[in-house]
């Protein structure tokens, strides 16, 4: 092949070439195109390979043709990517466009929530656990000798009226209850861990109750003990106070009152700043100015000799409240049903 | 215990608490003893001012009693009430009649309790005013009607000069049981006194030193919850009256004038705290009265005209009720409790017995309870009353109505006082305070404790009859600390010498509530205690533990599973309109006690309940996998699916799971025990639960947390993942119905051993031609990369692993 030979080669070539090239729509023809021509296997390499066969003196010379008319299918090439990548974007971008609230009824899984009751749980826990106390658990179906007698209530104890209580058929007659309160498993704590004791005791309990606004058959206790040397009543007020300020925040103290609890001696009423008013009293503290939350008071040592833990070595303190009546309080629950009704509106909503 | 605060003052001089002459002297007054009061626990419930805000109040003479059309329970009345003319009231009243004199209360006036007076129309009538009861404008408790004036006063005058008002106030005290001493006017005088320091002493009584005496025949008292009786003979009360005080103050605490000699013994009662009866001599032969157990069938009439039966359960002595019986020992009372009607007090009463008795607290409280007769005398002698004061009781009687007895019997075995001993280093060691003790001392004498030094540090006191609370060293405790005052304690911080941590199951049982929450799920509380019935309709027929004293029927058995509240739940948000529920809850089950045991089993639950009346509800072996997932669990690792069918649908309820759909649910089966199920629930209890216009379904899935959930997985070491190239292969197999698709995975898996590898079904085609899986596995090698004839060998041993006899058939 001489020169001439190779120009009318590339000539055609380049015609082929500019036959094509308009008709290139796309990133993907573009990189045909380039394929085709410019790529090792493609058209212009093709009449590389043949330089071989020309005589050497020819061959620099050839080269050069060869490479400008690559060199020349490259840069056009490579400048008309530009356009076509800015023409594909915007074209993907319009075959996806569209409106993403138009979500369909259904397509949602939705998020649930945690009962308020366990959710106040939980809050009430983690203050505890942060002040260094664990918690512990008992069983609901308990026998009369947890629920009443180690607690230093005795037999023909009103407490202990089939009023109140829910007896089962189990064993003998009357000796078995669903758990009327949550200070049996003090009894268990103190019978099964090691001294000291710092613990509390969250838990379903049951009272022989109507249900209404303000009682269900079931409801929640959190239960506090504490027992070590030296356990005082200035600590036990103290203990109160912290978890009060911490619970219900700035603005809200506590208070002791003078109470009875067969188990508990000293005993005391706790009252809490009314969260509605603030103290300056309301119809819901009754102008007082305060609210009862719970009971507290020293371990009765009936209640140590039960467990055979030496009241001369120890003391300890002891103290209860609801649950569901913190709940009740946070999101103004106007009627207490409302917590076993599991009304699905209801529970997603607050 | 209703206090008015003239009779505290008989007592002590409390009105001086406040300054008298500066305004709102009651209001701070009121508030000075409520706080003392609640100080000392005596929880004040409310205050009411009585003889107060009067100011528009008048009296209204009744001139013309109307009906209203349509209105049966008002009527129209035209008063004067010294206008001029007759101003119309509609009233609601209808214990009077024309030329009754009434009070008035005008539009505008402001009734004790914030009731402010307007301008009401009734039925289209126009009302001026409201015409009061005594209980309206806080003078009593009568609200069975208007209170009725005498026709001597005038109309249009004001009320509080007509009759004799007395600015008074009413504190409602919430007395603790250990306390039956402050259950008196003289318990709760006693302890302002000592809170305020001001001198206190009893008011007069009349002196019957003169009385002659004669003791009891033992025989009268044949019980032994009776260990003092004392019976005053009045031989001539016809000319009797007690002090116009004591009628309105017994109407202030709540209770209502009678009689002079009923009166006289209400009051002793309130303001002593002993219960007294007077009995109507001529009804009474030889006059005699006695004491004895009741006996089985024994009938009497009440004095509130009912019959009663007694009966003497099993349970023994302290389980039997005691009467007061005439001399033909017939029962003329309940002792304690209530008096008889045939020896009733009445009009015609000349002569009375006083009954003045110390009885059983626990016999009293177990009649009036059997019995659900609550008196204000049986509330007393049920948290016991001073057993040393029937003497003080008599002679006050006998002052108020300024007769004094003939004779006076007495019978008493009434036991020594008791004594306990303070160390004063305990003292302070409990309470965490330095206390002022010599003052203190001085508090507890002041309400009848005596104290004497035994030793170094060491005192004894001697408890006061009235004070049943005071047992122990702990007692005088906390009598210290109510005298010191509770508020008076400073606060100490407790340092915790541990460190607060929840344990796994705890810290589980919020994950858990927290990954159920996140997928969508609602978290319900639902029923323990369910219907008889109910857990069978869903096919648990297994013993159940049941309530002995229900409350209501639909609430007396222990749930098996929670299944059965979940559907209650389901049923109630369907009826709703629901199209879609989703429900949680973790809570206990419980299960008749295995032999020999004393507790139930208790076992702690979680369940899932989804529902949706179109579309996929929640696929609950998905949920099952992602649980296991999520915690780290391997369902591989000790567990198996077993059809319910396979797993013997009954051992399936025996383990308290059921209500599931037979042929499409699963048991999780962990060594040989039942610890979870799974599936589609019947579809005839969503119909029962739902009703049969519930047309969706429901999938479950409930598991023992113990034995799934809770387990703490074992600590592995971080796994490396294979760097090499994963190869895909996709398996289908036609299978019998009966062949879990989990079965096959499992053998599958089984079969490619130590490679890395996944297997997931993609298609199951349930045809004319049967059922068909399809599987695709993905497949590694932790060290190469597998070649074309490495992988042939795994596809074949996978194969030949599912088609293994009970497996599957390859298709094509």
């Amino acid at each position: 092949m001489d020169l001439e030979e190779l120009s009318a080669a590339l000539s055609g070539i380049e015609d082929e070439y500019r036959g094509r090239a308009p008709s290139v729509a796309s990133l993907r023809e573009l990189e045909t195109l380039r394929s085709d021509f410019v790529s090792k296997k493609g058209k212009v390499a093709l009449v590389y390979r043949q330089l071989g066969a020309m005589p050497a003196e020819l061959r620099p010379k050839a080269g050069e043709l060869i490479n400008g008319l690559r060199e020349k299918i490259e840069a056009e090439i490579a400048a008309a990517a530009p356009a076509l990548e800015e023409a594909e974007r915007i074209a993907r971008l319009a075959a996806t466009a569209g409106d993403p609230s138009a979500l369909l009824s259904g397509s949602r899984r939705g998020a649930g929530r945690l009962h308020l009751v366990t959710r106040t749980r939980i809050e009430l826990e983690d203050i505890f656990v942060g002040m260094g106390f664990t918690v512990e658990e008992g069983p609901e179906v308990e026998s009369e000798w947890y629920n009443f007698e180690a607690l230093n209530i005795p037999k023909f104890h009103p407490a202990r009226d089939g009023q109140d209580s829910f007896y089962l058929n189990l064993g003998e007659e009357d000796s078995m209850v669903l758990r009327t309160h949550t200070s049996p498993v003090q009894v268990r704590v103190m019978q099964n861990r090691e001294l000291p004791i710092y613990a509390i005791m969250p838990g379903r309990v049951f009272r022989r109750d109507t249900a209404d606004a303000r009682h269900t058959v079931g409801f929640h206790q959190i239960e506090g003990l504490v027992v070590d040397e030296g356990i005082t009543f200035a600590q036990l007020a103290g203990t109160i106070e912290t978890f009060t300020r911490a619970y219900f925040g700035p603005g809200i103290t506590s208070r002791l009152r003078p109470a009875y609890f067969p188990f508990t001696e000293p005993s005391a009423e706790f009252e809490i700043t009314c969260t509605i008013c603030k103290g300056s009293g309301c119809r819901t503290c009754s102008h007082t100015g305060w609210i009862e939350l719970g009971g507290c008071g020293m371990v009765h040592p009936n209640v140590f000799a039960a467990v055979g833990v030496d009241p001369e070595r120890y003391s300890g303190f002891a103290f209860g409240f609801g649950i569901d009546r913190l709940a009740q309080m946070r999101w103004e629950i106007p009627d207490m049903r409302v917590l076993t009704e599991n009304d699905i509106r209801y529970l997603s909503s607050v | 215990m209703r206090a008015v605060l003239s009779w505290l003052c008989d007592f002590a001089d409390f009105y001086s608490l406040a300054d008298r002459e500066a305004p709102g002297y009651y209001d701070a007054l009121a508030d000075a003893l409520a706080d003392a009061m609640n100080a000392r626990g005596l929880v004040v419930e409310g205050i009411e001012k009585s003889g107060m805000g009067l100011d528009q109040v008048v009296v209204a003479k009744v001139v013309e009693i109307h009906p209203i059309k349509g209105a049966d329970r008002i009527r129209r009345i035209m008063v004067d009430a010294g206008a001029g003319h007759l101003e119309q009231i509609v009233c609601g009243a209808f214990n009077f009649s024309e030329g009754d004199h009434v009070p008035l209360a005008r539009v505008g006036a402001v009734l004790p309790g914030d009731f402010a007076i307007g301008l009401r129309k009734m039925r289209g009538v126009e009302s001026n005013g409201m015409l009061c009861s005594a209980r309206e404008l806080a003078l009593g408790v009568d609200y069975d009607g208007l209170l009725l004036l005498d026709r001597e006063t005038r109309p249009g005058e004001a009320i509080a000069d007509a009759i004799s008002v007395v600015p008074d106030i009413v504190f409602d005290l919430a007395i603790e049981a250990n306390r039956p001493d402050a259950n008196c006017h003289m318990g709760v005088a006693r302890e302002l006194a000592v809170h305020f320091g001001l001198p206190f002493s009893v008011p007069g009584a009349a002196d019957l030193s003169g009385v002659p005496r004669r003791d009891l025949d033992p025989a009268t008292v044949r019980t032994d919850g009776c260990d003092a009786l004392l019976l005053a003979r009045f031989g001539d009360v016809s000319g009797a009256s007690v002090p116009e005080y004591v009628s309105r103050r017994l109407g202030l605490a709540g209770m209502r004038s009678i009689s002079p000699a009923v009166d006289a013994s209400n009051y002793v009662m309130l303001e002593l705290g002993q219960p007294t009866h007077p009995y109507d001599l001529a009804a009474l032969p030889a006059g005699y009265i006695g004491v004895r157990d009741g006996s089985e069938g024994e009938e009497l009439t009440t004095l509130d005209g009912k019959r009663r039966r007694l009966s003497v359960p099993k349970g023994g002595a302290n389980a039997r009720d005691m009467v007061i019986v005439d001399a033909k020992d017939q029962a003329i009372g309940l002792a304690g409790v209530m008096g008889g009607e045939s020896s009733e007090i009445g009009g015609a009463t000349t002569s009375v017995l006083l009954e003045v008795a110390h009885f059983d607290a626990g016999m009293i409280a177990k009649t009036s309870k059997r019995l659900g007769l609550r008196s204000e005398a049986s509330a007393r002698f049920e948290r016991g009353v001073d057993p040393q004061i029937a003497e003080t009781a008599v002679a006050r009687y006998s002052q108020l109505i300024g007769v004094v007895p003939d004779e006076i019997a007495a019978y008493s075995s009434t036991a020594a006082p008791v004594t306990v001993r303070l160390r004063l280093e305990r003292l302070e060691a409990l309470l965490g305070a330095a206390l002022p003790v010599g003052k203190l001392i001085g508090d507890l004498e002041s309400m009848g404790f005596g104290c004497s030094e035994t030793g170094e540090g060491l005192l004894e006191f001697v408890v006061p009859s009235n004070r049943p609370d005071v047992a122990i060293e702990a007692d005088l405790i906390e009598e210290f600390a109510r005298h010191y005052g509770y508020a008076n304690i400073e606060r100490r911080q407790l340092s915790v010498p541990k460190v607060g941590r929840l344990t796994h199951p705890q810290r589980m049982r919020r994950a858990i509530s927290e990954f159920s929450a996140a997928r969508g799920y609602q978290e319900a509380w639902s029923a323990t205690l369910l219907a008889p019935g109910e857990q069978e309709a869903y096919g648990d027929h297994a013993d159940k533990i049941t309530v002995a004293n229900p409350m209501a029927i639909e609430e007396s058995v222990l749930r098996r599973s929670l299944v059965s509240g979940m559907l209650r739940s389901l049923g109630a948000n369907v009826r709703r309109g629901e199209a879609r529920v989703d429900l949680f809850e973790l809570g206990k089950v419980f299960s008749i006690p295995a032999a020999g045991a004393e507790f139930p089993a208790e076992t702690e639950r979680a369940a899932w309940l989804s529902y949706r009346e179109q579309g996929q509800a929640e696929q609950p072996y998905g949920l099952l996998l992602d649980l296991f997932e999520r915690f780290g669990l391997e369902l591989s690792a000790g567990y198996r699916l077993v059809p319910s069918s396979e797993a013997g649908g009954s051992a399936l309820v025996e383990e308290g799971f059921y209500g599931l759909h037979p042929d499409n649910s699963l048991a999780l089966v962990a060594g040989a025990v039942i610890v979870g199920a799974l599936g589609m629930v019947n579809p005839q209890a969503i119909s029962r639960a739902a009703g049969e216009g519930a047309t969706g379904v429901a999938t479950y899935l409930e598991l023992d947390l113990a034995a799934t959930l809770f387990v703490e997985p074992e600590l592995r070491r971080a796994v490396s993942v294979s760097p090499y190239p994963r190869a895909e292969f996709d398996l289908s197999f036609a299978v019998e119905p009966g062949v879990l698709a989990v079965e096959l995975e499992r053998r599958i898996e089984g079969a490619l051993g130590e490679m890395e590898a996944t297997v997931s079904l993609i298609d199951e085609y349930l045809g004319t031609g049967g059922r068909s899986l399809t599987y695709r596995v993905t497949v590694a090698a932790p060290d190469r990369t597998l070649g074309e004839t490495e992988l042939r060998e795994l596809r074949d041993g996978a194969i030949s692993a599912a088609v293994s006899p009970g497996g599957a058939i390859l298709r094509g």
